[in-house]
């Protein structure tokens, strides 16, 4: 089944034209897509145009099709009841999208009865349980702190829990382990591969770290200036990628065997 | 040659004496010496940030003494300490968090280039435009407010404001980890290249472990508010010794093992929150821990220059001590 198709998609922003130009892609149930490319290119734009949540201002033109219907046509209410349930967003910067004084527990309580778990009793089960699929293993101290008790990476992994939470059919995930440490990086590649496994989660996500891309995903987008430049099997954009951008941006990994940078 | 920034036995718990105590950092010691750059890499929340907000008095320091430029500057006033920040610049975590939102992105170059006296007002513009191109950004962006550039375009403002004023020290909390690799490259070489025309030195904290090998000399390796290793960044993955340095370099992924890497899993109790109050930080997940490491806590040993380590069960070079 098709998740999502979008056809000649153009996205600019009040008085900033071009933030995406003619994106035409189709993704298929239960694939991940690994979306690449260069910082401003437009990936968060385009993440943020399928769950309805670019600001006012912004334009779209051409076809945006989610599970078989037109997202520009959704009313607001519709919207509503997708985000979190259907579709989930892990944000680049998901302490920007947190209540800053609130505890992080409440916020999470709160995101849990809007989706219809009713008693506190269980929401915390199932809020301990996420936490420590990312590690977050004091669960009850992050879930007593404020966002900003958290560190970085600790409010990442909140976004992250959350957004697994509802197994949602579509997984968006900006970014979602730039600021992680290794070894919580591969827990989490893990837990949205699981996510996959068991409940044929479709994962559509941005990141600049090119070998969680090239590891999770069966599919890889590459972005430049508003345009998708290219997009393939994994194996193929990795190892024989047609464009110039591509081989541009596989050649600037830096690598642990490299020499020390002299400028 | 004295270092321009020490660390000596530095401190941090927040919310003591209540049930959620954190004990962020603790007994922390580092020296730095000026046009060195030393990174710190480890585990997310084992407290990189709070070191770097204790030196930059974000924070304050619940025990143990910093030291810059050969002042103590713990417990300095308000005055002396806008006289040291002026040489010590940050680049934080979450970009978002040091501007104003309704200041367009070049005021926000120009004012720091006026305020601490790099240039005139009517030069600053002009300057301003200059630090866009040198960190990848149209120029034309500078009329922008905040919200409206990407997170990667953000962070580069940032970190081309904290260079524009000429401090000594640059601390930079993953200063590159929003940015594309080949952006993220650029930006490395202008650091390289800065560093050495004006004698900066920089303190680098990431999570990506190539590129902080790439830029720093020395790595400082965290784990549950503690250093437990310290060493020469091209020794890193062969002549490390920390079990945990190790832990780091194995849960990497490269492209090239796509499909290869398995992914080691570790289940830690729900009640674990790394802070052992006996013996070693790392204990609980380590796979050498013996009764000793659960009983004594391990100190910080040399085992070569700069070569340290905190660990009673080191692999250096391979094998067992
Ligand atoms: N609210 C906004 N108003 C005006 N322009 C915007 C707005 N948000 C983003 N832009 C611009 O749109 C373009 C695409 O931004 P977007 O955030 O989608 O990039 P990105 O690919 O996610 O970059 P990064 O990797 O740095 O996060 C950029 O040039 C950015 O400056
Ligand atoms: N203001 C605060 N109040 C209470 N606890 C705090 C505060 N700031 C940080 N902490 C706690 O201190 C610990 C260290 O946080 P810190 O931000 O230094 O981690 P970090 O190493 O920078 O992690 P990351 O890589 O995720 O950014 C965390 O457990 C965090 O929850
Ligand atoms: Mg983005
Ligand atoms: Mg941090």
């Amino acid at each position: 089944m098709e998740i999502l198709k979008l056809e000649h998609a153009s996205i600019t922003y009040d008085g900033v034209k071009d933030a995406v130009r003619d994106v035409s892609l189709s993704v298929e149930e239960g694939q991940i897509v690994g979306i690449v490319g260069e910082s401003g290119s437009g990936k968060s734009t385009l993440l943020h145009s399928i769950l309805g949540l670019l600001p006012r201002g912004a334009a779209t033109k051409g076809r945006f099709e989610l599970f078989g219907k037109d997202i520009r046509s959704m009313s607001e209410k519709d919207l509503l009841r997708m985000r979190g349930q259907d579709v989930a967003m892990i944000f680049q910067d998901t302490g920007r999208y947190m209540n800053p004084i609130s505890r992080v527990g409440k916020q999470y309580t709160e995101f849990l009865q809007v989706h219809g778990m009713k008693s506190k009793q269980e929401c915390r089960e199932v809020e301990r349980e996420m936490l420590s699929r990312v590690h977050l293993h004091d669960a009850d101290r992050v879930l007593h702190s404020y966002p900003f008790e958290l560190s970085g990476g600790m409010r990442q992994r909140v976004g992250i829990a959350m957004a697994m939470t509802l197994r949602p059919k579509l997984l968006l995930a900006d970014e979602p382990t730039s600021a992680l440490d290794v070894t919580v990086q591969a827990q989490v590649v893990f837990e949205m591969m699981e996510l996959r496994r068991k409940y044929g989660t479709t994962i559509i996500m941005v990141t600049h770290n090119m070998g969680v891309a090239a590891y999770m995903s069966d599919v890889i987008g590459v972005m430049q200036h508003g345009k998708m430049v290219e997009w393939g099997k994994t194996e193929d954009v990795i190892s024989h990628p047609t464009q110039e951008y591509t081989k541009a941006l596989l050649g600037s990994i830096v690598e642990l065997g490299d020499k020390r940078m002299t400028g | 040659m004295e270092p321009i920034l020490e660390l000596k036995n530095v401190s941090k718990i927040f919310g003591a004496g209540t049930a959620h105590e954190v004990p962020a950092v603790r007994d922390v010691s580092l020296q730095v010496m000026p046009g060195d750059s030393v990174g710190i890499v480890g585990e997310s929340g084992c407290g990189k940030s709070t070191v770097a907000r204790m030196v930059t008095k974000l924070t304050d320091i619940t025990s143990g003494e910093i030291w810059f430029d050969g002042e103590n500057i713990t417990r300095i006033g308000e005055k002396e300490t806008r006289n040291v920040y002026r040489k010590i610049q940050m680049v934080f975590q979450d970009p978002y968090s040091v501007f104003s939102p309704r200041m367009q992105v070049g005021t926000f170059l120009e004012e720091g280039l006026v305020h601490f006296g790099i240039c005139s007002r009517p030069e600053a513009r002009k300057q301003a435009a200059e630090w866009m191109e040198r960190v990848e950004l149209s120029p034309e962006l500078m009329e922008r407010l905040p919200h409206q550039l990407s997170g990667g375009q953000l962070q580069r403002v940032v970190i081309a404001r904290a260079i524009s004023i000429r401090p000594k020290l640059i601390i930079l909390d993953e200063a590159t980890s929003a940015l594309d690799v080949s952006v993220q490259k650029q930006v490395l070489k202008l650091l390289v290249r800065l560093q050495k025309e004006l004698n900066l030195t920089y303190l680098f904290i990431g999570h990506d472990l190539a590129v902080v090998r790439s830029l720093c000399e020395r790595i400082a390796v965290m784990y549950a508010g503690q250093i437990v290793e310290v060493f020469d960044s091209e020794d890193l993955g062969h002549n490390t010794g920390h079990p945990y340095t190790q832990k780091l370099l194995g849960s990497v992924f490269s492209i090239h093992d796509r499909n290869q890497k398995e992914i080691q899993l570790e289940t830690l109790s729900m009640e674990d929150s790394g802070y052992e109050k006996q013996g070693c930080v790392y204990q609980k997940r380590c796979p050498h821990a013996t009764e000793k490491c659960r009983t004594e806590q391990p100190v910080m040993e040399a085992c070569g220059t700069p070569h340290r380590i905190a660990c009673w069960h080191p692999l250096c070079g391979g094998h067992h001590h």
